[in-house]
């Protein structure tokens, strides 16, 4: 039998901080939203909103605006430390088409 | 951060969603809520949205996930067993498909010897990182890449120019780690400068974007950047990148400037565009979108003067397209709507006729520019004026529109056979021109001297 060896070309893949624990509940939470404003967000984010605060009445919705909206902000440095600054409680992203 | 997030998504972004999270050190998962295409478009029903709504209040309050390993994904050596060589290269290659690294095409192991031998073409240290490679972030290392390039039938010779490309790449102003995601089928162009591509046997002439067994250079140096941004980036078609086409994937674009070819008073493309001292060796990433061949020359008994004056306007009316990704990412201002490529016979004709390089790029760019009424009628100026940058917002009323904020943004370089009929243009999808110099290893003429034992000789009397 031939044996023949090589390297796996998959190079590796560093997880070097864990996921944000969840909120126990998004009863009385702040809640942020970043948009890339694509992909009908004008009109996701709206009914969204809606149907959260239908359900969970005493949260806080920041404004669609309190972000820098569009893909090219939405991972930048900068916008994850107005995110950070802003004292939400949770974020919803979208939309990822 | 601690701040949890739910993400809507399309169900077939779903490779990109978790790509994006393992790009900024997450364990690559996330609290996701997945629908179909169908209501991403235009006059959806949303509804579905509503009813799922449990699921993005979950995604806040109940998601955990799978896994808290801290690492995953190392890089261990694999075995094949066969009766024959052959045989065992044929079962490394099927391992190859069914793990999801290949191209399609052959590829060569990357066995500790041969890994072990490329790198003789750097002097860095094999477990050098040199970043995390965009969007998945998988960790990429000298190793890594000598990996590819010997993956992809590369030689040493080669590696210090795949890995200053691969520095260009992970430079965060190239946007790489959008663009491999993107679905406008982006793919780097790599201009490479100095003396040392012709003595690589870097294509500069006749079919510089193509196959050529005289040149090899640029296939396998474009084909291992594939590899790395597939298997190491996660760009895999339809899972991790969405270019709808995906065009030119195989090998990407990597060419060198006809440097011998320039006119004088010419400068090379790293000096004039990246401020590199003439005579050094660099790279310069151009991400495009698209290749089309231009035909300039004049007709019968057109007198040189015209000629010129013809094959600018046509280029520049191929340039006259509302390219919306060229404005895209802050493109407009800062990168480039494109690569133009011209040979040492166009170029020396155009230079005879009192173009300067910055003479021929204020043509283009202004005889590129596109009537309102065009951009109106097809919708463009919604999206200008939607750009986040304001260089480009306020472009948005300007009639003609120009392409580019400034005319120094067109890449224009001397390639291609000495011939004058054709040019071409690589539409841009590019919001930063990124540089590098390239680092020869202590070793390159032994290399170089090998490569023509191997390869035979490689100065012009030799090659066709």
């Amino acid at each position: 039998m031939v044996g023949l060896e090589f390297h796996n070309p998959s190079g590796t893949i560093l997880a070097t901080q864990p996921h944000a624990p969840r909120v126990d509940t998004l009863r009385g939470k702040r809640i942020g939203f970043l948009s890339i404003d694509e992909w009908q967000a004008h009109r996701t984010f709206p009914l969204l909103r809606k149907v959260l605060k239908e359900d969970f009445p005493d949260c806080e919705l920041l404004s669609m605006d309190a972000f820098p909206r569009g893909i090219a902000p939405l991972g930048t440095e900068e916008t994850a430390a107005l995110v950070a600054a802003s004292e939400v409680d949770a974020v919803i992203i979208g939309n990822a088409a | 951060m601690g701040i949890p997030t739910v993400t809507l998504v399309r169900e077939d972004f779903l490779g990109v969603f978790t790509n994006a999270i393992a790009g900024i050190g997450l364990a690559a998962e996330g609290a996701a809520v997945a629908f179909p295409i169908d209501l991403f478009m235009a006059d959806s029903d949303i509804g579905p949205l509503a009813s799922r709504k449990q699921a993005f209040y979950d995604g806040l309050e109940q998601w955990r996930p799978s896994s808290t390993s801290a690492t995953a994904g190392a890089s261990p050596l694999l075995r094949v067993e066969a009766h024959t060589y052959a045989e065992a290269l044929t079962k490394a290659n099927h391992l190859f498909m069914t793990n999801l690294w290949g191209d399609g095409l052959p590829l060569w192991p990357a066995t500790r010897e041969a890994v072990d031998a490329m790198l003789r073409g750097t002097d860095l240290p094999r477990q050098h990182l040199l970043g995390r490679f965009p969007p998945r972030g998988g960790g990429v290392t000298v190793e890594a890449i000598a990996i590819s390039l010997v993956m992809a039938g590369g030689r040493p010779e080669y590696l210090h120019v795949l890995l200053a490309v691969v520095e260009a790449v992970l430079d965060t102003a190239s946007r790489s780690d959008l663009l491999q995601a993107a679905s406008g089928s982006a793919f780097p162009a790599v201009i490479v400068n100095g003396p040392l591509a012709k003595r690589i046997r870097l294509n500069s002439g006749f079919g510089c974007l193509g196959p050529d067994p005289q040149r090899p250079a640029g296939a396998s140096i474009g084909r291992a950047l594939r590899l790395l941004q597939q298997n190491v980036g996660g760009a895999l078609p339809g899972i991790g990148a969405m270019g709808i086409f995906g065009a030119m994937r195989y090998t990407n674009a990597v060419f060198a400037e006809d440097e011998e070819g320039l006119p004088d008073g010419w400068l090379p493309h790293g000096t004039e565009r990246h401020g590199y001292a003439p005579g050094t060796d660099s790279v310069s990433l151009v991400y495009v979108s698209g290749v089309t061949n231009v035909k300039r020359r004049g007709g019968a008994e057109v007198s040189a003067e015209d000629e010129v004056l013809h094959g600018l306007h046509r280029v520049a009316d191929f340039m006259r397209t509302p390219n919306l990704h060229s404005i895209q990412f802050n493109a407009y201002e800062t990168g480039s709507p494109g690569i133009v490529m011209m040979s040492r016979v166009t170029a020396g004709e155009t230079a005879a006729h009192g173009y300067s390089q910055r003479d021929l790029r204020k043509f283009l760019w202004e005889h590129s520019r596109i009537p309102q009424d065009t951009l109106r009628r097809s919708g463009n100026v919604e999206w200008i004026r939607a750009n986040p940058s304001s260089v480009t917002r306020a472009s948005a009323d300007l009639d003609p529109w120009p392409i580019c904020s400034k005319p120094e943004n067109i890449v224009t370089v001397v390639a291609g056979g000495a011939h004058p009929t054709n040019s071409y243009w690589l539409q841009g999808y590019c919001p930063s021109v990124i540089g590098r110099e390239t680092l020869a290893p202590s070793a390159i003429d032994d290399l170089l001297a090998e490569a023509d034992r191997d390869l035979g000789c490689a100065s012009d009397v030799c090659l066709i």
